[in-house]
């Protein structure tokens, strides 16, 4: 019983958790490199996000994890669905793995990712001085309708430019009437 | 604090366990035997009517366009909501211009008839 007592405490849940969303995220983006069926890609890369927005949970800010779920998992993965419909020949085989293709992007994402060690290494990490250390929903809304109106605003400007920008395309680039 | 999401965490160990045993589950104690009828897509129990793989039209893209702008709008209403009351009219009024501007673009869409499945 004390053995499992001791197991049992605050600091090692957090620890599992952790590890959890780390694992759900390598593992979504093996997935989504690896599986030669397309949409388990996408699925993949619905995992993957899903531990992205995990980590996003331990840097202690829920908002950018639910942003990250809502916008990420919930409609950019549902836009590559839509994408893949509207353009794969999904009823042919996919053709098979080019032997030099993945060994180049093998030395490529290994280049970046000894490339970004190194940098991660050699950097000194000083804290940045701290305005804040609550980033709940209630502050970050606050501070978007008083301090930083102008910017709340302005996104509704850049969401109306995305969608007139996706009509004037979608409809002026295909002869539609 | 990270304490507030441990039933979160239950759910989710919870949700990936269950799936794991039924899986698992059905995988030893299922008999696996294939015949045509069985290996057929299901549709709501019919024959299915042609075949599934080909390409959409574009209009979906347009739609899924336009679904990631609303979600994202939908997005902005949560700090909004949460802090409503205490900002008062105030927040009322920023939030009607914030609508306000995307419907200029809803507005336009719909003049454009691109909402019409023609």
């Amino acid at each position: 019983m004390n053995a499992v007592s001791a197991w049992l405490t605050p600091q090692t849940a957090a620890t599992a958790a952790f590890v959890m969303v780390i694992g759900l995220t390598i593992l979504g983006a093996l997935i989504a490199v690896g599986a030669r069926n397309i949409f388990h890609n996408v699925l993949g890369l619905c995992v993957s996000l899903f531990g992205v927005s995990g980590i996003f949970l331990f840097l202690n800010s829920p908002f950018v994890a639910l942003m990250e779920i809502l916008i990420y998992v919930g409609a950019i993965c549902i836009a590559i669905c839509f994408a893949i419909m509207l353009s794969e020949p999904l009823y042919l085989p996919p053709p098979p793995r080019n032997k030099a293709k993945v060994l180049g992007a093998a030395i490529g994402s290994a280049g970046i990712f000894v490339f970004l060690g190194l940098l991660l290494k050699k950097t000194q990490w000083t804290a940045a001085p701290e305005r804040s250390t609550d980033w709940s929903v209630t502050t970050i809304g606050h501070y978007l309708l008083t301090d930083y109106a102008l910017i709340f605003e302005l996104v509704s400007l850049l969401l109306l430019v995305a969608m007139i920008g996706a009509i004037v395309i979608a409809r002026g680039g295909r002869g539609n009437p | 604090m990270l304490i507030n999401y441990v039933p979160i965490l239950i759910f989710t160990v919870v949700a990936i366990g269950l799936v794991a045993v039924i899986v698992v589950l059905s995988e030893l104690l299922g008999k696996k035997k294939h015949f045509p009828s069985k290996d057929m897509p299901y549709e709501c129990g019919m024959d299915p009517i042609g075949d599934a793989r080909h390409r959409y039209t574009v209009r979906f893209y347009v739609i899924a366009m336009f679904f990631i702008v609303f979600d994202i709008e939908a997005i902005f209403f949560f700090p909004w909501a949460v802090v409503f009351k205490s900002l008062g009219w105030f927040g009322f009024w920023e939030m009607l211009v914030f609508i306000g501007i995307i419907s200029v673009g809803l507005v336009y869409v719909w003049g454009k008839g691109a909402l019409e499945w023609e």
